[in-house]
């Protein structure tokens, strides 16, 4: 186990350099930079401009940039300064890393809470009238894209009201007098972003528990509880589920991607201050430490993602061993 | 009636094809059916876009900015029924809120065939007859308008091209890299595989979204391949849309044509075939190759609603298609404030129904595909 974890972490390292690489290539290739916003406007003097560009570091070649940021983020864990928000990097994105989490994880519990007993009642009566309904929500759930259903879900709040139309907080969020009512702001808001981007994921994890639990179903130990006299319902939850359960762990790690790509459109749709937006923000004010960071924090975790999905693989069924 | 009578279930495979087989399979599946008619409708409807657009996609309307769409009618506001179908004029009841009210006092019957803006229908034919209209100063506008008065339907019909043909283009310039990419990592192995294989997780473990993002800005400047630059043509930027969406997806397909390529490899038929001392070219293009074929068509299908919705993503995330240019995409994003929301949902719904029937569909024949190119795979 712990030669696996060291063997993926290992492993890494190279990605995330060739990415930050890429990364700080394709900034410094694009037209302008943070200050080319400034350049035109007649209160501000080149010399000045200069010596602002200078001071950033933006003078120097891009890849002595790139290795002066690589250096400090290694021997430091300095992630640079932002430009546009003069604070550290790792300060900003400490906070948008929590509200995206936060996020993901709301909606992850949303589709797998759901998912499951939908599958399961779907195997269970096959074929019929729940089956089918679960099957076409699941097909459903599939096609609709996030960005469109983000849109419908805007629609749904302003024309309906019951729910904020984006944002994370209401305007008033730092005047509530306590702690939980500050809390209900939060889910208040949270409850239609996690509807939209858990939508997908509810539909892949129906999908594959219903055939996971319907193969099960078909084994040779679920008969043979069953002809010692198990009840059916005593059969199905503690012989078959558990079995069942297992190849859905697998698909957390495809999930997990999935649902960083999901949540960037999402972030930026509903206007949820995540990582997603913060990266495009930055991305279009040309706010080069934080584009790189932004960038490196989503592939460690859909690292992390894999990762916690092959342990938990390996955990769950002693029969895979890593490798 | 003259033809002779077949028995009606077949008690054995034999002498079909499994190409045969497949098919036959195919057409037993309603769902599968349904989505490949759908599709076969989109894409023809789409393809005769400026013949069926009642008005031309890019022509402003002052006079009716975020006009609320036309109902086709029978029945007038007396009761009345009449053969030919008809519409109502606008009025602008609040010309601050651009409110309008239905203005009954005359009715505009709808023309077939009429004539109206010039246009080339497959960029050949020259004409300017469109499939239906009504006389001035009535106005027609099935989907409603937009801000500066454009016909939605108009735009929709005229955006279809671009957001239809991005799935189709994209998939299959993937496809060949894939296949390509693929065959050699599988058939040569050794530090083809390790190069190859070594990018393709690259490509896996980078979000989509960030790269292409990134990939679209270096465009935008650079150039590639003569491409790009400061001036980009809306040719230009079609392809290098696709030309992203494809280098970003063919990374998976190629992963699982390795695996497939390795053992097909490995077959007898291979072997017999290097025996007799074909060259590697062949082996590989007609040997190998075809075997992959249903998984390739498989994933194909499954895949081109990747493309459409990744040019939404790009469109609506600013960083696409263009104005003056059109796509589902771009109206998308033109949709995408609240108060556009609520007060012209059909901004929002126009695009966004062709957009979902697209996926919809294509989903539909993707799993009609899988099941019938691929029986193991049949669920339950």
């Amino acid at each position: 186990m712990l030669k696996l974890i060291v063997r993926r972490l290992l492993q890494a390292i190279p990605l995330l350099l060739v990415l930050s690489f890429v990364t700080f290539f394709l900034i410094f290739h694009t037209p302008g930079d943070f200050l080319a916003s400034l350049q035109f406007d007649p209160k501000i003097s080149k010399e000045f401009l200069e010596a602002e560009r200078a001071r950033l570091g933006l003078d120097r070649p891009w890849y002595e940039v790139w290795a002066r940021w690589v250096w400090g983020v290694v021997t430091e864990g300095n992630l640079g300064h932002s430009f546009n928000w003069k604070i550290p990097v790792s300060d900003l994105i400490g906070s948008r890393l929590l509200n995206t989490f936060i996020l993901a994880l709301s909606s992850t519990l949303f589709a797998w809470l759901l998912a499951v007993p939908l599958g399961i009642v779907a195997a269970v009566r096959q074929n019929r009238l729940p089956d089918r309904l679960a099957s076409g929500v699941a097909f459903l759930g599939l096609s609709v894209p996030a960005v469109l259903l983000a849109l419908l879900a805007v629609y749904f709040a302003a024309v309906t009201g019951a729910f904020p139309t984006g944002g994370m907080t209401s305007d008033l969020h730092h005047e509530l007098p306590t702690t939980w009512e500050r809390m209900k702001d939060i889910l208040h808001h949270l409850v239609l972003p996690t509807i939209v981007l858990g939508v997908g994921g509810l539909a892949i994890y129906t999908r594959q528990m219903r055939s996971n639990l319907l193969e099960t179903l078909k084994a040779d130990y679920v008969r043979t509880a069953l002809a010692k006299g198990v009840s059916r319902r005593t059969a199905i939850l503690k012989h078959a589920l558990r079995n069942a359960l297992n190849p859905m762990i697998t698909l957390f790690g495809f999930a997990f991607s999935d649902l960083l790509s999901g949540a960037f459109l999402v972030e930026n749709v509903m206007a949820w201050p995540g990582l997603g937006r913060l990266t495009i923000e930055a991305y279009s004010q040309k706010d080069l430490f934080v584009v790189a960071a932004t960038v490196q924090m989503g592939a460690v975790m859909l690292i992390i993602g894999n990762l916690i999905a092959d342990i938990l693989l390996a955990a769950n069924d002693p029969r895979i061993r890593c490798e | 009636m003259s033809e002779t009578v077949r028995p009606k279930a077949r008690l054995t495979d034999d002498g079909l094809s499994p190409g045969a087989l497949a098919w036959r399979r195919l057409r037993r599946n309603r769902t599968a059916m349904i989505g490949a008619v759908v599709l076969a409708a989109l894409y023809l409807l789409v393809s005769l876009g400026s013949f069926v657009s009642p008005y031309d996609p890019a022509a402003r309307d002052y006079r009716a900015p975020n006009m609320p769409p036309t109902v086709p009618r029978f029945m007038d506001h007396e009761g009345r029924f009449h053969w030919r179908p008809f519409v109502y004029g606008y009025r602008m009841a609040d010309p601050v809120a651009q409110r309008y009210e239905v203005d009954t006092s005359k009715r505009y019957p709808i023309r077939f065939f009429v004539e109206g803006y010039s246009y080339r229908l497959w960029w050949i034919f020259p004409s300017n007859i469109h499939l239906f209209g009504v006389d001035r100063p009535g106005k027609i506008a099935l989907f409603g308008t937009d801000a500066s008065g454009k016909d939605v339907f108009s735009r929709v019909l005229e955006g279809g091209k671009i957001s239809l043909s991005i799935g189709l283009v994209g998939i299959s310039i993937s496809l060949v890299i894939g296949m390509l990419m693929g065959a050699l990592a599988g058939y040569f192995g050794g530090l083809w595989d390790m190069l190859i294989m070594r990018f393709v997780e690259f490509l896996l473990a980078v979000p989509g979204l960030y790269l292409i993002i990134a990939l679209r800005a270096y465009f935008q400047t650079q150039g590639v391949f003569g491409i790009g630059g400061q001036q980009i043509t809306s040719t230009q930027m079609y392809i290098i849309i696709v030309v992203i969406l494809a280098f970003v997806g063919w990374a998976g397909q190629a992963r699982v044509i390795r695996g497939m390529v390795l053992a097909i490899k490995e077959q007898d038929f291979v072997q017999a075939e290097r025996a007799l001392g074909a060259s590697t070219w062949r082996i590989i293009t007609r040997h190998i190759l075809p075997n992959t074929l249903s998984y390739v068509i498989i994933s194909a299908t499954i895949a081109v609603p990747g493309y459409i919705l990744g040019e939404v993503a790009l469109s609506y995330l600013g960083v696409g298609i263009q104005e003056p240019q059109v796509s589902w995409g771009i109206m998308l994003e033109q949709a995408q404030s609240a108060s556009t929301i609520r007060n012209q949902p059909w901004l929002l719904f126009a695009p966004g129904a062709f957009i979902f029937i697209t996926v919809f569909a294509f989903n539909f024949l993707g799993d009609g595909l899988r099941d019938a190119l691929d029986p193991r795979h049949t669920q339950e």
